[in-house]
Protein backbone atom coordinates (compact mmCIF):
# COMPACT_ATOMS: atom_id res chain seq x y z
CA UNK A 1 0.00 0.00 0.00
CA UNK A 2 1.38 3.29 -0.80
CA UNK A 3 0.50 6.22 1.59
CA UNK A 4 1.77 9.26 2.60
CA UNK A 5 2.15 11.51 5.09
CA UNK A 6 2.82 14.79 6.11
CA UNK A 7 3.47 17.72 4.14
CA UNK A 8 2.97 15.80 0.64
CA UNK A 9 -0.38 14.43 2.10
CA UNK A 10 -1.50 17.57 2.62
CA UNK A 11 -0.21 18.95 -0.94
CA UNK A 12 -1.60 15.95 -2.42
CA UNK A 13 -4.88 16.78 -0.83
CA UNK A 14 -4.75 20.94 -1.72
CA UNK A 15 -4.45 19.61 -5.33
CA UNK A 16 -7.89 17.95 -5.62
CA UNK A 17 -9.99 20.64 -4.09
CA UNK A 18 -12.58 21.40 -6.02
CA UNK A 19 -11.84 25.39 -7.02
CA UNK A 20 -15.04 27.90 -7.06
CA UNK A 21 -16.67 28.28 -10.08
CA UNK A 22 -14.62 25.35 -11.95
CA UNK A 23 -16.96 22.55 -10.87
CA UNK A 24 -18.35 21.59 -14.65
CA UNK A 25 -21.34 19.28 -13.18
CA UNK A 26 -23.34 19.48 -10.06
CA UNK A 27 -26.04 16.91 -9.66
CA UNK A 28 -28.01 18.56 -7.19
CA UNK A 29 -29.68 16.78 -4.02
CA UNK A 30 -33.49 16.87 -5.93
CA UNK A 31 -32.19 15.34 -8.83
CA UNK A 32 -31.53 11.48 -10.42
CA UNK A 33 -29.42 10.78 -13.38
CA UNK A 34 -29.91 7.53 -15.14
CA UNK A 35 -27.72 5.57 -17.52
CA UNK A 36 -24.01 6.31 -18.38
CA UNK A 37 -22.82 9.29 -17.66
CA UNK A 38 -19.90 11.23 -18.49
CA UNK A 39 -17.88 14.21 -18.16
CA UNK A 40 -14.51 15.93 -18.52
CA UNK A 41 -14.33 18.11 -15.67
CA UNK A 42 -14.88 18.18 -12.24
CA UNK A 43 -18.33 16.57 -10.92
CA UNK A 44 -20.17 17.45 -7.70
CA UNK A 45 -22.72 15.00 -6.64
CA UNK A 46 -24.89 15.64 -3.85
CA UNK A 47 -28.29 13.57 -5.40
CA UNK A 48 -28.55 10.26 -6.76
CA UNK A 49 -26.85 8.10 -9.90
CA UNK A 50 -27.75 4.89 -11.16
CA UNK A 51 -25.27 3.34 -14.05
CA UNK A 52 -21.71 4.62 -14.42
CA UNK A 53 -20.20 7.46 -13.93
CA UNK A 54 -16.71 8.54 -15.76
CA UNK A 55 -14.97 11.71 -15.48
CA UNK A 56 -11.70 12.84 -16.32
CA UNK A 57 -11.77 15.25 -13.77
CA UNK A 58 -12.14 15.11 -9.81
CA UNK A 59 -15.19 13.69 -8.09
CA UNK A 60 -16.97 15.24 -5.29
CA UNK A 61 -19.61 12.76 -3.63
CA UNK A 62 -21.20 14.69 -0.82
CA UNK A 63 -22.63 13.38 2.44
CA UNK A 64 -26.35 12.48 1.43
CA UNK A 65 -25.96 11.29 -2.51
CA UNK A 66 -26.42 7.75 -3.61
CA UNK A 67 -24.29 6.12 -6.31
CA UNK A 68 -25.57 2.65 -7.85
CA UNK A 69 -22.65 2.84 -10.35
CA UNK A 70 -19.34 1.86 -11.75
CA UNK A 71 -17.09 4.80 -10.98
CA UNK A 72 -14.28 6.12 -12.42
CA UNK A 73 -12.19 9.54 -12.14
CA UNK A 74 -9.25 11.30 -11.95
CA UNK A 75 -9.34 11.85 -7.94
CA UNK A 76 -12.70 11.74 -5.85
CA UNK A 77 -13.80 12.63 -2.25
CA UNK A 78 -16.37 10.17 -1.01
CA UNK A 79 -18.70 11.52 1.88
CA UNK A 80 -21.52 9.47 0.20
CA UNK A 81 -22.83 6.06 -0.32
CA UNK A 82 -21.20 4.36 -3.03
CA UNK A 83 -22.63 1.14 -4.49
CA UNK A 84 -20.12 -0.19 -7.22
CA UNK A 85 -17.04 -0.48 -8.18
CA UNK A 86 -14.68 2.83 -7.78
CA UNK A 87 -11.30 3.22 -9.98
CA UNK A 88 -9.59 6.32 -9.09
CA UNK A 89 -6.41 7.32 -11.26
CA UNK A 90 -5.07 9.31 -8.82
CA UNK A 91 -6.11 9.76 -4.89
CA UNK A 92 -8.90 8.75 -3.23
CA UNK A 93 -10.41 9.62 -0.14
CA UNK A 94 -13.16 8.64 1.68
CA UNK A 95 -14.54 11.05 4.17
CA UNK A 96 -16.15 9.80 7.80
CA UNK A 97 -20.03 9.39 6.50
CA UNK A 98 -18.62 7.38 3.38
CA UNK A 99 -19.64 4.10 2.33
CA UNK A 100 -18.76 2.06 -0.28
CA UNK A 101 -19.83 -1.78 -1.33
CA UNK A 102 -17.54 -2.55 -3.93
CA UNK A 103 -13.69 -3.02 -5.32
CA UNK A 104 -11.42 0.21 -4.94
CA UNK A 105 -8.47 0.19 -7.58
CA UNK A 106 -6.20 3.60 -6.39
CA UNK A 107 -3.27 4.87 -6.52
CA UNK A 108 -3.13 6.66 -3.02
CA UNK A 109 -6.00 5.83 -0.36
CA UNK A 110 -7.25 7.80 2.91
CA UNK A 111 -9.52 6.44 4.87
CA UNK A 112 -11.11 8.72 7.89
CA UNK A 113 -12.30 6.85 11.08
CA UNK A 114 -16.33 6.16 10.83
CA UNK A 115 -16.20 5.48 7.21
CA UNK A 116 -17.57 2.17 5.86
CA UNK A 117 -16.04 -0.46 2.97
CA UNK A 118 -17.38 -3.92 2.05
CA UNK A 119 -15.03 -4.73 -0.82
CA UNK A 120 -11.68 -5.75 -1.86
CA UNK A 121 -9.04 -2.72 -2.31
CA UNK A 122 -6.20 -2.65 -4.37
CA UNK A 123 -3.67 0.39 -3.81
CA UNK A 124 -0.56 0.90 -5.87
CA UNK A 125 1.53 3.34 -7.16
CA UNK A 126 1.39 2.07 -10.39
CA UNK A 127 -0.46 4.16 -13.18
CA UNK A 128 -3.75 3.06 -12.30
CA UNK A 129 -5.91 1.80 -16.22
CA UNK A 130 -9.72 2.91 -16.20
CA UNK A 131 -11.48 -0.28 -16.63
CA UNK A 132 -8.95 -2.08 -14.77
CA UNK A 133 -11.96 -2.55 -12.10
CA UNK A 134 -13.21 -5.77 -12.84
CA UNK A 135 -15.37 -6.99 -9.92
CA UNK A 136 -13.65 -9.90 -8.25
CA UNK A 137 -14.86 -13.59 -8.56
CA UNK A 138 -17.19 -14.58 -5.32
CA UNK A 139 -15.70 -16.94 -3.71
CA UNK A 140 -18.29 -19.77 -2.75
CA UNK A 141 -17.82 -20.92 0.79
CA UNK A 142 -17.07 -24.30 1.14
CA UNK A 143 -19.62 -27.02 2.23
CA UNK A 144 -18.43 -28.86 5.18
CA UNK A 145 -19.49 -32.10 5.65
CA UNK B 1 -23.50 52.49 -40.61
CA UNK B 2 -26.28 51.45 -37.89
CA UNK B 3 -29.72 50.33 -38.50
CA UNK B 4 -32.39 51.29 -35.24
CA UNK B 5 -34.65 49.07 -35.53
CA UNK B 6 -37.46 50.07 -33.19
CA UNK B 7 -40.66 48.45 -31.49
CA UNK B 8 -44.03 49.50 -32.30
CA UNK B 9 -44.93 49.79 -28.62
CA UNK B 10 -41.80 52.13 -28.39
CA UNK B 11 -42.30 54.53 -31.34
CA UNK B 12 -46.15 54.40 -29.57
CA UNK B 13 -45.37 54.97 -25.39
CA UNK B 14 -41.56 56.15 -25.00
CA UNK B 15 -40.95 59.20 -27.52
CA UNK B 16 -38.92 61.46 -24.42
CA UNK B 17 -36.82 57.64 -24.55
CA UNK B 18 -36.57 57.85 -28.32
CA UNK B 19 -35.75 61.55 -28.61
CA UNK B 20 -33.19 61.46 -26.09
CA UNK B 21 -31.67 58.33 -28.09
CA UNK B 22 -31.83 60.24 -31.29
CA UNK B 23 -29.96 63.41 -30.13
CA UNK B 24 -27.28 61.15 -28.41
CA UNK B 25 -26.99 59.45 -31.11
CA UNK B 26 -26.49 62.12 -33.70
CA UNK B 27 -24.39 64.31 -31.28
CA UNK B 28 -22.30 60.88 -30.74
CA UNK B 29 -22.03 60.61 -34.37
CA UNK B 30 -23.74 56.88 -34.30
CA UNK B 31 -27.27 58.01 -35.20
CA UNK B 32 -28.26 55.62 -38.71
CA UNK B 33 -31.21 54.44 -40.29
CA UNK B 34 -34.88 53.59 -38.26
CA UNK B 35 -36.77 51.31 -38.97
CA UNK B 36 -39.77 50.74 -37.56
CA UNK B 37 -41.19 47.51 -36.30
CA UNK B 38 -45.04 47.51 -37.24
CA UNK B 39 -47.18 44.13 -36.94
CA UNK B 40 -47.29 43.56 -40.46
CA UNK B 41 -43.76 45.07 -41.27
CA UNK B 42 -41.71 42.27 -42.73
CA UNK B 43 -38.38 42.28 -40.71
CA UNK B 44 -36.56 39.85 -43.47
CA UNK B 45 -36.79 42.30 -46.10
CA UNK B 46 -35.77 45.55 -43.95
CA UNK B 47 -33.03 43.41 -43.04
CA UNK B 48 -32.13 42.55 -46.77
CA UNK B 49 -32.45 46.19 -47.45
CA UNK B 50 -29.99 47.57 -45.12
CA UNK B 51 -27.12 45.27 -45.97
CA UNK B 52 -28.19 46.69 -49.16
CA UNK B 53 -27.17 50.07 -48.07
CA UNK B 54 -23.85 48.97 -46.65
CA UNK B 55 -25.16 48.61 -42.92
CA UNK B 56 -23.61 45.90 -40.81
CA UNK B 57 -24.55 47.00 -37.55
CA UNK B 58 -28.00 45.96 -35.95
CA UNK B 59 -29.70 47.42 -33.23
CA UNK B 60 -32.57 46.29 -31.41
CA UNK B 61 -34.47 49.55 -29.82
CA UNK B 62 -37.29 48.08 -27.20
CA UNK B 63 -36.50 44.57 -25.10
CA UNK B 64 -35.57 41.20 -25.07
CA UNK B 65 -38.46 40.60 -27.90
CA UNK B 66 -37.40 42.72 -29.95
CA UNK B 67 -33.67 41.75 -29.84
CA UNK B 68 -34.95 37.95 -30.31
CA UNK B 69 -37.32 39.25 -32.78
CA UNK B 70 -34.38 41.32 -35.29
CA UNK B 71 -31.99 38.27 -34.39
CA UNK B 72 -33.70 35.46 -35.18
CA UNK B 73 -34.40 36.79 -38.94
CA UNK B 74 -30.91 38.28 -39.07
CA UNK B 75 -29.74 35.01 -37.96
CA UNK B 76 -32.17 32.68 -40.58
CA UNK B 77 -30.86 35.23 -43.09
CA UNK B 78 -27.76 34.32 -42.69
CA UNK B 79 -27.91 30.96 -43.09
CA UNK B 80 -29.09 31.29 -46.76
CA UNK B 81 -27.14 34.55 -47.82
CA UNK B 82 -23.43 34.65 -46.31
CA UNK B 83 -23.09 37.97 -44.14
CA UNK B 84 -21.71 39.08 -41.08
CA UNK B 85 -23.55 41.64 -38.91
CA UNK B 86 -23.11 43.01 -35.42
CA UNK B 87 -25.14 43.48 -33.06
CA UNK B 88 -26.38 45.83 -30.20
CA UNK B 89 -29.57 47.09 -28.10
CA UNK B 90 -31.15 49.81 -26.38
CA UNK B 91 -33.06 48.69 -23.47
CA UNK B 92 -35.96 50.95 -22.87
CA UNK B 93 -38.71 49.07 -20.47
CA UNK B 94 -39.50 45.44 -19.67
CA UNK B 95 -37.45 42.36 -19.78
CA UNK B 96 -33.24 43.26 -20.55
CA UNK B 97 -31.60 40.27 -20.04
CA UNK B 98 -29.87 40.69 -23.71
CA UNK B 99 -28.67 44.26 -22.86
CA UNK B 100 -27.60 43.25 -19.17
CA UNK B 101 -25.74 40.92 -20.89
CA UNK B 102 -24.06 43.33 -22.95
CA UNK B 103 -23.44 45.42 -20.15
CA UNK B 104 -25.82 47.89 -21.04
CA UNK B 105 -28.03 49.30 -18.38
CA UNK B 106 -29.97 52.55 -20.21
CA UNK B 107 -29.80 54.80 -23.80
CA UNK B 108 -27.11 56.50 -22.83
CA UNK B 109 -25.45 53.76 -21.90
CA UNK B 110 -25.92 51.79 -25.20
CA UNK B 111 -24.82 54.97 -26.93
CA UNK B 112 -21.54 55.05 -25.31
CA UNK B 113 -20.97 51.32 -26.67
CA UNK B 114 -21.55 51.80 -29.96
CA UNK B 115 -19.34 55.10 -29.92
CA UNK B 116 -16.55 52.58 -28.06
CA UNK B 117 -17.66 49.45 -30.90
CA UNK B 118 -16.11 47.25 -28.17
CA UNK B 119 -17.43 43.70 -29.93
CA UNK B 120 -17.39 40.41 -28.17
CA UNK B 121 -18.26 37.30 -29.28
CA UNK B 122 -21.56 35.11 -27.33
CA UNK B 123 -21.92 31.57 -28.01
CA UNK B 124 -25.76 30.98 -29.09
CA UNK B 125 -28.61 28.54 -28.02
CA UNK B 126 -31.11 27.41 -30.96
CA UNK B 127 -33.64 25.19 -30.67
CA UNK B 128 -35.07 22.51 -33.42
CA UNK B 129 -32.68 24.33 -35.69
CA UNK B 130 -35.04 26.81 -35.97
CA UNK B 131 -35.23 29.45 -32.94
CA UNK B 132 -32.43 31.07 -31.96
CA UNK B 133 -31.86 32.35 -28.54
CA UNK B 134 -28.83 34.82 -26.38
CA UNK B 135 -29.73 34.42 -22.60
CA UNK B 136 -31.87 31.31 -21.66
CA UNK B 137 -34.87 29.31 -22.82
CA UNK B 138 -37.05 28.24 -19.79
CA UNK B 139 -38.89 24.96 -20.18
CA UNK B 140 -42.43 23.83 -18.39
CA UNK B 141 -42.28 21.74 -15.39
CA UNK B 142 -42.15 18.09 -15.69
CA UNK B 143 -40.27 18.40 -18.62
CA UNK B 144 -37.36 15.51 -18.93
CA UNK B 145 -33.56 16.26 -19.99
CA UNK B 146 -32.69 14.11 -22.25
CA UNK B 147 -28.76 14.06 -22.66
CA UNK B 148 -26.46 11.26 -25.27
CA UNK B 149 -26.11 8.51 -23.02
CA UNK B 150 -28.30 9.49 -19.51
CA UNK B 151 -31.42 10.79 -18.40
CA UNK B 152 -31.84 13.04 -16.12
CA UNK B 153 -35.30 13.10 -14.08
CA UNK B 154 -36.18 15.84 -10.84
CA UNK B 155 -36.95 14.13 -7.46
CA UNK B 156 -39.53 17.04 -6.88
CA UNK B 157 -42.85 18.64 -9.30
CA UNK B 158 -42.01 22.45 -7.94
CA UNK B 159 -39.01 22.60 -10.48
CA UNK B 160 -37.66 24.70 -13.11
CA UNK B 161 -35.95 23.78 -15.81
CA UNK B 162 -33.77 25.83 -18.42
CA UNK B 163 -30.78 26.02 -20.78
CA UNK B 164 -28.83 28.62 -19.87
CA UNK B 165 -26.48 30.79 -21.56
CA UNK B 166 -25.78 33.48 -19.27
CA UNK B 167 -27.00 33.37 -15.18
CA UNK B 168 -30.61 34.13 -15.35
CA UNK B 169 -31.38 33.36 -11.69
CA UNK B 170 -28.52 36.07 -10.13
CA UNK B 171 -28.09 33.62 -7.47
CA UNK B 172 -25.94 31.12 -8.43
CA UNK B 173 -24.08 29.19 -6.31
CA UNK B 174 -20.21 30.29 -6.01
CA UNK B 175 -19.32 27.52 -6.71
CA UNK B 176 -20.48 27.57 -10.65
CA UNK B 177 -20.55 29.99 -13.16
CA UNK B 178 -22.06 30.33 -15.93
CA UNK B 179 -20.15 31.90 -18.96
CA UNK B 180 -21.78 33.44 -22.52
CA UNK B 181 -18.75 32.67 -24.76
CA UNK B 182 -17.67 29.01 -23.24
CA UNK B 183 -18.67 26.98 -26.02
CA UNK B 184 -21.57 25.16 -23.80
CA UNK B 185 -24.72 25.86 -22.81
CA UNK B 186 -25.40 24.73 -18.87
CA UNK B 187 -29.07 22.51 -18.54
CA UNK B 188 -29.95 23.70 -14.98
CA UNK B 189 -32.31 23.03 -12.42
CA UNK B 190 -33.52 25.03 -9.72
CA UNK B 191 -36.07 24.79 -6.56
CA UNK B 192 -37.91 27.18 -4.69
CA UNK B 193 -36.44 26.85 -1.17
CA UNK B 194 -39.05 24.92 1.21
CA UNK B 195 -41.23 27.36 3.16
CA UNK B 196 -41.23 25.18 6.77
CA UNK B 197 -43.99 25.07 9.33
CA UNK B 198 -41.44 27.57 11.83
CA UNK B 199 -41.17 29.74 8.83
CA UNK B 200 -44.97 30.17 8.49
CA UNK B 201 -45.44 30.52 12.61
CA UNK B 202 -42.29 33.45 12.30
CA UNK B 203 -44.15 34.97 9.62
CA UNK B 204 -42.01 34.61 6.70
CA UNK B 205 -43.67 34.81 3.00
CA UNK B 206 -42.95 31.85 0.61
CA UNK B 207 -39.71 32.88 -1.60
CA UNK B 208 -41.44 33.14 -5.28
CA UNK B 209 -37.90 33.01 -6.63
CA UNK B 210 -35.70 29.98 -8.12
CA UNK B 211 -32.62 28.30 -6.89
CA UNK B 212 -30.53 27.01 -9.35
CA UNK B 213 -29.18 23.23 -7.48
CA UNK B 214 -28.31 20.84 -10.67
CA UNK B 215 -26.08 22.12 -13.53
CA UNK B 216 -24.95 20.01 -16.78
CA UNK B 217 -22.84 21.31 -19.27
CA UNK B 218 -24.10 20.47 -23.03
CA UNK B 219 -23.73 20.56 -26.48
CA UNK B 220 -26.73 18.93 -27.33
CA UNK B 221 -29.58 17.74 -25.24
CA UNK B 222 -33.05 16.61 -25.86
CA UNK B 223 -35.82 17.60 -23.99
CA UNK B 224 -39.36 16.21 -23.58
CA UNK B 225 -42.57 17.47 -22.23
CA UNK B 226 -45.28 16.09 -21.03
CA UNK B 227 -47.97 17.68 -23.99
CA UNK B 228 -46.96 17.73 -27.73
CA UNK B 229 -46.52 21.40 -27.89
CA UNK B 230 -44.48 23.11 -25.28
CA UNK B 231 -44.44 26.54 -24.40
CA UNK B 232 -40.91 27.92 -24.06
CA UNK B 233 -39.67 31.22 -23.33
CA UNK B 234 -36.70 31.69 -25.01
CA UNK B 235 -35.85 35.26 -24.47
CA UNK B 236 -39.67 35.93 -25.91
CA UNK B 237 -42.41 33.40 -25.93
CA UNK B 238 -42.37 30.08 -28.16
CA UNK B 239 -44.62 27.40 -28.98
CA UNK B 240 -42.03 24.28 -30.30
CA UNK B 241 -43.43 20.52 -30.54
CA UNK B 242 -42.51 18.13 -28.12
CA UNK B 243 -39.01 16.69 -28.19
CA UNK B 244 -37.08 20.10 -28.44
CA UNK B 245 -33.58 19.65 -29.34
CA UNK B 246 -31.47 22.65 -27.74
CA UNK B 247 -27.77 23.43 -29.32
CA UNK B 248 -25.13 25.10 -29.25
CA UNK B 249 -23.64 27.66 -31.58
CA UNK B 250 -20.22 28.75 -29.92
CA UNK B 251 -19.53 32.35 -30.55
CA UNK B 252 -22.23 32.56 -33.29
CA UNK B 253 -23.25 36.05 -32.27
CA UNK B 254 -20.75 39.27 -32.33
CA UNK B 255 -22.50 41.77 -29.73
CA UNK B 256 -21.62 45.62 -29.32
CA UNK B 257 -20.74 45.61 -25.60
CA UNK B 258 -20.11 48.23 -23.01
CA UNK B 259 -16.74 48.17 -21.28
Amino acid sequence: MAMFNGRDKREKQKSFEMKEGEVETIIGPSVKVEGDFKSEGDVLVQGIVNGSLKTKGNLKVEEGAKIKAHVESASAIVRGEITGNVTVKDSLELGGSAKVTGDIITKILSIEPGAVLHGHCSVSATEVEAGENEPAPVQKPKKEI
Amino acid sequence: MYAYFIDDWASDSHHRLLDRLDLLSTQQGVSGRKVRLSRLSNVATDIMECLGSGIKTFVAVGNDATASKILNHALTLQLKERFSFEFCMVPLTGSNEIAHLFGIGSVQEAVDALVGHRTRAFDLGVLNQRHYFVTAAVFPKKSALRFKSYSVSSLHQDHHISVCNTDIYRTTRDSKKITPDDGVLEAVIAYRPRHSFLDRVRGKKPSTEYVPESFFPIKKITIKGVSKTMSIFADTEKQLTSPIEVEVVAGGLTAIVHS
